[in-house]
């Protein structure tokens, strides 16, 4: 198991085990946000790492039935695209999967 | 339409893959399945663009309070906004026992630093015990001396 090192982040309690997302490079994230997005609490990058974990969570689980409604074991991008385009809750990643970058060759 | 991102402005690769593949051992607890590595990186930039969403509209909701600098309380508001309201308890309960370590780490270490400094004093006044010592015998010496003088 890794150690905390130059990460530092959020133990996850339970059976999935300690996750790290680097504070630091969330924290740049934010900052490229957008207008005047310029300070921001300690503890806000924390929140952020978590809740980002979760939405990971929630893409991945919805992505893993639009794999397995095709009887296939493996998860692809277009998958991914599915999962995004039959949410309405990732209706803010529709222009990601309508690029070119995200539809199959 | 180019898209140009560095690597800083991106989450850890290896890190978003664990995520993954721990919620695919839930949902397929024979652990049946396979990740393309296309859907990898689908799932990082979906996660940065999530980040994006969350802290802009949060940065509104500060602003809107009058205030320069995001809370976390503009977070969970802004959760809300966003229509992830399903996040937000378990994310107040994350950052509650958060806070709690964090306060159990900064009583240990205050402990330690107390407990450091009067070690410090303890030794720094022995020390002082046989200096005071010493410099009286020297004075002892020095009237001595300055008596056989006269």
């Amino acid at each position: 198991m890794r150690q905390a090192g130059s990460y530092s982040g959020i133990l996850m309690s339970g059976k999935t085990g300690p996750h790290l997302l680097p504070l630091a490079r969330i924290k740049k994230i934010m900052k490229k946000s957008g207008d005047g997005v310029k300070m921001i609490s300690g503890e806000s990058p924390i929140v952020f790492s978590k809740a980002c974990e979760m939405f990971i969570g929630e893409l991945t689980q919805r992505s893993w039935m639009v794999t397995m409604q095709g009887k296939r074991r493996t998860l692809n991008k277009e998958d991914v695209a599915s999962a995004v385009m039959a949410t309405d809750l990732f209706d803010f990643l529709l222009n990601l999967v309508s690029e070119d970058t995200f539809k199959s060759s | 339409m180019e898209k140009v991102v560095s690597e800083t402005e991106e989450l850890p690769k290896a890190i978003v893959r664990r995520v993954v593949k721990e919620k695919l051992s839930q949902c397929s607890p024979d652990y049946d399945f396979n990740v393309h590595k296309d859907a990898h990186l689908a799932f990082t930039e979906s996660a940065r663009i999530f980040i994006h969403y969350l802290s802009a509209t949060a940065n509104d909701i500060c602003k809107e309070s009058r205030r320069q600098t995001m809370n976390t309380e503009d977070v969970f508001q802004a959760l809300e906004e966003i229509e992830f309201s399903d996040f937000v308890k378990p994310l107040r309960d994350s950052l509650a026992e958060f806070r709690k370590k964090n306060a159990e780490k900064k009583g240990g270490a205050a402990k330690e630093n107390e407990a450091r400094k009067k070690r410090k004093i303890e030794d720094s006044s022995a020390k002082n015990g046989t200096k005071t010592k010493q410099k009286k015998q020297d004075n002892d010496q020095e009237e001595e001396d300055n008596h056989e003088s006269e």
